[in-house]
């Protein structure tokens, strides 16, 4: 396939999705790769604040829990929280960008009003509003989070089927005699499908981004989930000298979210040299 | 065989220039002579794909990043433009020696910068410059040789305020502004409708009468060659098969190609007439003479070496086998 | 161009005013009776229904959305159950702080940011384009809240050369308040004593702030003159005899660059978002740091006020970036 050739020569965008391939193993089968897997939760108070050793690579934090056993755990959260709130956002913005694309009436206008009322704040101040709302914990950054995502799908999903639309009108006029929702589903969607595949690669990387955030900030997650974010801010207490506690799950948060930012790059280039100038 | 008085102001000399692709080398040119007398027109004339675009770059000194000359020269005068270091070829020979009008007039010019910044760009580097308003008033005064309306407010206006035949005017001013000897033009009316056409012919004609210029003029069409130009180049394929003054080889044209070439022109030929087969790729060109495989009276030397070029009629040059040995008609 | 402007202008308003909608909406939907929380634990029924009525809570919602809509237009925020005093003038305390940060921060990611996207279009495939290329995705995916503390764990903690917090030292004066911008300020009044202070003050939260801005401006600076380099204009301006420090430098720049204002609305936004973990790190008085103090004390109005100013602000960078893009680029404005 051309296009495989083409993708295996953007060195950057292999990385990234074997970058990515790590991380989902390292996700699905962290509970039996993990060293001490009791010490992920709890820990062992004698061992508290250990710097990185034999026994325990990446140290210990303040509760003596296994650094490194919790960055992988971590992985596994960050993994499986950017996911739903990718799923929800997709759930969302797809057919109300398909809808209101493919529709000429209020009920589009109606759409994309609303999308720039929420697309008229910065993301995470969204967010923060809306977890504040719902009140605070995982739960609640995951639906902030997948409510102000929506919006970009939403608005790529319309710009697709906008730019589709002309093309494919003519086609189903000449005695196709299809219906709406074959036209839809069986022309729009493949075509539509990668751009929003190519968009919810990098969204992947931005949710992740801000769950941490927002676990830092003591409004995701809460302890004793080992959530890259909070992991940082409950090390925070006890710098420099235990610097391990902060630099490692920063690292697996810059590990994954370069993962995706690569290969969410190369897919766009590949799929769509136009996308470049959208985020 | 008669001799030509003046010594060329440009030649080409047994130039082949090579341009690296994906897919291998292309040896877009093959051994080219052109020879640009002082005061003249000269048209270079041929297919899209002949090379007469690379031709122009070659002098110029941009040829694409993975281009390259392999063998030649190219005579200014006394030097050889393919030695000359890139500062001077930039600073004292673009724009300076040799103006350039480019084909589009449409895409040539920056659409976010004033037409005045654009005109007066040249002139701001160029030994001779004589300071702002000396600059501007000498573009200013040229405008109107190209009788561009309204001349003093049209350099505050933006390119797409003008209409094509305008931006060509602009074009040809531009080329103009550091009086150059030389003007290359690339098919500056391809882009514009018939009659635009004619206008800016004439004009080209005129401003070359009055300022003494030499111009080289690169087309497909052969018709306006007869209109415009003293004498002519036809290229093939990276080489160049004949060439001379227009009027004798719009009369006797020598070398098989151009004969086809000019027999396809619908004011020449008495049907529709096409040249069968298609043109090689410069990736895998023939050897020898390229036109060999489309050829009706080719031979088998033809496919063995490119022949030498003759002298016809004193100021006729081919390089064909058809006349190799022979002395002149 | 006025026509533009105010085209411009007229598209913003519904979303603003779908905005304060939603504001609306948070803020009913929060405390469920409002009316019962501020009668007081052990009020009657009877009491409850006293004070809703005194404060409106009992008239159908639209009518309340009116009063709120004023309330916001006349600039009566609510109060701040911490501070007890106005919302609005919290914000408007610490907004000179956050203007100052996200300026530096800008202005630094830019300088840096253009040139060498420039530099790595016009080498295009070489080295120093690969290593540009890997360090600015690389940049962002950096966590900002995390390399601010891995900037003040070595830099303030270990090596002691820059202060760990703050905007200013504690207990000095601050330069005389000329534009709330202490870096201004002090520069005007000719204090360089305090401009140093000021300035080791915010070195450290600005380059944390401007380093996702910094890769994002390489990028799509990259991509803009990658672009630009294969247009017509570029191959006449060299045929014509243009410098290449000048075709580089002031024609495809600009070119580039004009494509990419509308990524600085977006960027800005990025900016924002920084903000809020970066304030809050490096003890920052702004806007940030309020919004994350006031959403962990529960402090709902402020949250929502904080959200209506932010959404005002980033709606109006949005559409002075849209002007400059149609003063830059003619075209835009006249194709309307």
């Amino acid at each position: 396939m051309l296009i495989l050739k083409k993708f295996l020569r953007d060195v950057p965008a292999v990385l990234g999705l074997l970058i990515i391939v790590t991380v989902c193993l390292v996700a699905i089968f962290s509970p039996l790769i993990v060293p001490n897997l009791d010490m992920v939760y709890d820990g062992d108070l004698i061992s508290r604040l250990k710097p990185p050793s034999a026994e325990f690579w990446f140290g210990t934090d303040s509760l003596g829990r296994d650094v490194f056993a919790r960055v992988i755990m971590g992985t596994r959260g960050a993994l499986e929280v950017a996911l739903t709130v990718v799923a929800l956002a997709i759930g969302i913005g797809v057919p109300a960008g398909l809808y209101a694309g493919y529709s000429d009436g209020w009920g589009s206008q109606l759409v994309m009003r609303l999308t720039d009322v929420f697309l008229a704040v910065p993301q995470l101040i969204l967010a923060l509003a809306v977890a504040q709302l719902m009140g605070r914990g995982l739960e609640s950054a995951m639906a902030a989070l997948a409510l102000t995502y929506w919006p970009f799908f939403c608005r790529t999903v319309y710009g697709e089927v906008r730019r589709l639309r002309s093309a494919l009108f003519i086609e189903a006029q000449q005695g196709l005699g299809a219906s709406t929702s074959r036209i839809l589903f069986v022309h729009l969607l493949p075509n539509v499908a990668s751009a929003v595949i190519v968009r919810a690669t990098i969204g992947m990387g931005f949710t992740i981004m801000t769950t941490a955030v927002l676990g830092f900030l003591g409004i995701g997650a809460t302890p004793p989930n080992p959530d890259w974010g909070l992991a940082i801010a409950e090390g925070r207490e006890y710098l420099p000298q235990t610097w391990w506690a902060v630099t490692f799950p920063g690292l697996g948060i810059l590990f994954t979210v370069l993962g995706f930012n690569l290969f969410g790059d190369g897919l766009r280039d590949l799929v769509d040299p136009r996308l470049r100038r959208s985020r | 065989m008669m001799q030509n008085t003046a010594a060329p102001l440009l030649e080409v000399r047994n130039l082949s220039v090579l341009v690296g692709t994906d897919e291998g080398e292309a040896r877009i040119l093959d051994r080219a002579n052109l020879a640009l007398m002082p005061g003249s027109i000269h048209g270079v004339v041929g297919e899209s794909g002949c090379g007469k675009s690379t031709l122009m770059r070659a002098i110029l000194g941009i040829l694409p990043k993975r281009g390259r000359a392999t063998a030649g020269n190219i005579l200014l005068g006394e030097r050889d433009l393919l030695t000359l270091p890139a500062e001077i070829l930039q600073s004292k020979v673009r724009g300076g020696q040799i103006g350039f009008i480019p084909q589009d007039p449409y895409q040539a010019f920056n659409p976010v910068f004033r037409v005045g910044t654009q005109l007066l760009e040249t002139s701001r580097t160029k030994p001779g410059a004589a300071g702002r308003d000396g600059d501007k008033a000498n573009i200013i005064s040229l405008l109107k040789s190209v009788q561009l309306p309204d001349p003093e407010h049209a350099l505050d206006r933006y390119p797409h305020q003008f209409s094509g035949g305008q931006r060509q005017r602009l074009l040809i001013a531009a080329a103009l502004a550091c009086s150059p000897a030389i003007v290359l033009a690339d098919e500056p009316t391809t882009a514009l409708d018939v009659t635009t056409q004619l206008q800016i012919l004439k004009l080209l004609r005129r401003l070359t009468e009055e300022r003494g210029l030499s111009m080289l003029f690169v087309t497909h069409d052969f018709g306006v060659v007869a209109q415009l130009c003293d004498t002519v180049t036809v290229m093939y394929a990276g080489q160049t098969v004949e060439s001379g003054p227009v009027s004798q080889i719009l009369s006797s044209p020598l070398h098989p190609y151009t004969r086809m070439l000019l027999a396809c022109h619908p004011d020449r030929g008495a049907a529709l007439a096409g040249i069968p087969g298609a043109v090689s790729s410069p990736l895998r060109p023939p050897s020898g003479c390229r036109f060999h495989p489309r050829c009706p009276s080719a031979r088998a030397e033809c496919s063995v070496a490119l022949p030498p070029r003759s002298e016809h009629a004193g100021k006729q040059n081919v390089q064909c086998v058809l006349y190799g040995a022979e002395a002149a008609a | 161009m006025t026509r533009f402007v105010l085209h411009r202008l007229l598209l913003t308003i519904p979303a603003l005013f779908g905005l304060l909608v939603l504001t609306f909406i948070m803020l009913r939907v929060l405390p469920n009776d409002p009316s019962a929380a501020l009668a007081g634990e052990n009020a009657t029924p009877a009491q409850i229904a006293a004070v809703r009525k005194a404060y409106g809570f009992d008239e159908p919602l639209w009518k309340q959305f009116v009063i709120y809509a004023g309330q916001v237009g006349s600039g009566d925020l609510g109060n701040s159950i911490i501070s007890n005093r106005p919302v609005v003038r919290d914000i408007a305390e610490r907004l000179p702080a956050t203007i100052e940060l996200t300026f530096v921060s800008l202005l630094f990611a830019a300088c840096v940011g253009i040139p060498l996207g420039t530099m790595a279009a016009v080498w295009y495939n070489s080295l120093f384009d690969h290593v540009v290329r890997v360090v600015t995705v690389a940049g962002l995916a950096i966590a900002s809240f995390w390399f601010a503390i891995i900037l003040q764990m070595v830099f303030s903690m270990e090596l002691d050369w820059l202060p760990l917090r703050g905007r200013f030292p504690v207990g000095l004066p601050p330069p005389m308040h000329l534009t709330g911008l202490y870096l201004i300020d002090s520069l005007l009044t000719l204090r360089f004593d305090l401009f140093g202070q000021a300035f080791g003050h915010i070195l450290m939260p600005a380059f944390t702030m401007s380093l996702a801005g910094l890769a994002s401006i390489a990028r799509f600076t990259r991509a803009g003159v990658l672009e630009t380099m294969q247009k017509e204009f570029v191959h006449y301006a060299e045929a014509a005899g243009y410098t290449r420090r000048r075709i580089i430098w002031v024609y495809m720049l600009r070119n580039s660059v004009v494509g990419a204002t509308t990524q600085i609305g977006l960027l800005f936004g990025g900016l924002i978002s920084s903000a809020v973990a970066v304030e809050s790190i490096f003890d920052w008085p702004g806007v940030g740091s309020y919004a994350v103090s006031a959403i962990l004390t529960s402090d709902y109005k402020a949250v929502l006020a904080v959200t209506l100013v932010v959404g005002l602000i980033y709606s109006i960078v949005n559409i002075l970036v849209d002007v400059v893009h149609a003063w830059l680029d003619p075209r835009v404005a006249e194709k309307l």
